[in-house]
């Protein structure tokens, strides 16, 4: 790999999002108002396509710039405390990816609009749909790092971010000084939030013949994750 | 008095509309509602017949959403439900909202909320905001990236009955320790609830709250239970 950094603009087709994945995403609702879904997703789509500005961007650190110590990641002298569930699965990485994605701010902008002006059950609707387009937008650049960056044999973890699976979200400003200033056009507040707030970001480690394996969430505590949540609807 | 009217029939009717999210005869839904009257029509109906506003809230409306907070308690309907159901209870709102404008309606009480200081998440504190509205309470929300000050100078501007603060960050909701602390010592008998993903009840316990709630439904009936209709 001859670059350290890469970034990527997507558009809203690539993230292949279309009705048919509502549903599923809003496995909440009775099934009795899947006409309210439906009328909200085509009368919001021309607008999500327009306004959906998927970005994505990963930084490489080889095996030489990365060391572990107990429940710890070391990455060009900064030390990361990730707590044993991340540990447990990361440990054996020879390689690490710092990522970070977003679909921008031109969505939450409209989902905020939509709440001032009282339609809170759209502005729900929508919020929900830019998490989602904004997994997708990590999904797409996985597959990205899969199939143009790893060596024949070698695999990737799961992701994992600042904020779930006992790695404290303060935790992303130590991630984002490893990145160039406005990667992927996001920042971070003094709080550790990322804006736009539809970001994503984390790591991913891989290895040769690494076995990925699934989120721990048995031995997690964090009952409202949505990592948690779409395991138990699956 | 129109002589087919039935009063008791149409609040009945109104009640169900609420419940099933039937906000006027256009709406697509319920499906086996097409066609029909829904909230807007039939409040409209009941108020050109007389009927005070009080009733049409206390007898229909509030009787509609009382039943969807049921089966939100009961795990047999989920947020986006309830949200359909309080969207319904907004249109009402709207048409009753002169009467409110001009004393001759009053609701429950009045509410702040705000996310706190630090965080600009509004979804959650938003989705409190239209649940609680919908079932009676008039809301001041405060908006995102609240602090101290702005919370006390509203309840001292305001008759409130309680505070709702939002956090969805491990960092931010230790804003909240001190934002709770400030209003405890200023105004010690206003009750605090506190929401967002990171919380738990020890949080809030530790902190002096008197409510935590992992969604809308426990802050409303927390405020039905502790507050009488006026």
């Amino acid at each position: 790999m001859k670059e350290e950094v890469y970034q990527y603009h997507f558009s809203f087709d690539e993230l292949n999002f279309n009705e048919e994945k509502l549903i599923p995403l809003f496995n909440d609702f009775s099934s009795s108002y899947y006409s309210v879904l439906s009328d909200a997703f085509n009368l919001l789509l021309p607008f999500i396509k327009q306004n959906c500005k998927p970005v994505a961007g990963f930084k490489y650190f080889n095996s030489q710039k990365i060391s572990f110590r107990k429940n710890a990641l070391v990455m060009e002298n900064v030390q990361f405390d990730l707590g044993p569930i991340i540990y447990r699965d990361i440990k054996d990485a020879s390689e690490l990816f710092v990522f970070v994605c977003t679909i921008g701010k031109n969505i939450e902008e409209k989902t905020h609009e939509l709440f001032l002006e009282g339609d809170s059950l759209t502005a729900f609707i929508l919020d929900r749909i830019a998490s989602e387009l904004v997994e997708s937008t990590a999904d797409l650049l996985e597959q990205k790092i899969k199939n143009e960056f790893l060596e024949d044999g070698y695999n990737l973890t799961n992701r994992y971010s600042p904020g779930y699976c006992g790695w404290l979200v303060s935790e992303q400003k130590k991630l984002f000084s490893l990145l160039p200033d406005n990667f992927c056009g996001v920042e971070l507040t003094e709080s550790s939030l990322m804006i736009p707030i539809k970001s994503i970001s984390g790591i991913y480690g891989a290895d040769l013949n690494l076995i990925r394996k699934d989120y721990h969430c048995e031995i997690c505590d964090d009952e409202f994750c949505y990592k948690r949540k779409s395991k138990k609807d699956e | 008095m129109n002589s087919s009217f039935d009063e008791t029939e149409l609040l009945s009717q109104l009640a169900l509309c609420i419940e099933r999210g039937k906000v006027n005869s256009s709406s697509k839904f319920p499906a086996d509602l097409i066609g029909q009257p829904g909230v807007e029509e039939i409040t409209s109906q009941l108020l050109q017949n007389n009927i005070p506003p009080k009733k049409i809230l206390e007898e229909a409306l509030l009787v509609g959403m009382n039943r969807v907070g049921e089966k939100f308690r009961d795990g047999k309907i989920f947020i986006p439900d309830v949200l359909i159901s309080a969207k319904a209870m907004n249109s009402a709102m709207e048409i009753l909202r002169p009467y409110i404008v001009k004393g001759d309606l009053r609701l429950k009480g009045k509410v702040i909320l705000a996310t706190v200081k630090g965080d600009l998440h509004n979804i959650g504190k938003n989705l409190v905001k239209m649940v609680l509205e919908g079932n009676g309470w008039e809301v001041i929300d405060l908006g995102i990236d609240v602090c101290s000050e702005k919370i006390l100078n509203a309840i001292n501007d305001n008759e409130i009955k309680a505070v709702g603060l939002s956090a969805l960050l491990t960092t931010t909701m230790l804003n909240m320790k001190d934002i709770v602390s400030d209003i405890k010592k200023m105004f010690p008998d206003i009750p605090v609830a506190v929401g967002g993903a990171p919380l738990n009840e020890k949080f809030a316990d530790e902190i002096n709250a008197d409510l935590y709630s992992p969604d809308p439904q426990g802050f409303l009936d927390y405020l039905n239970s502790h507050f009488a209709l006026n």
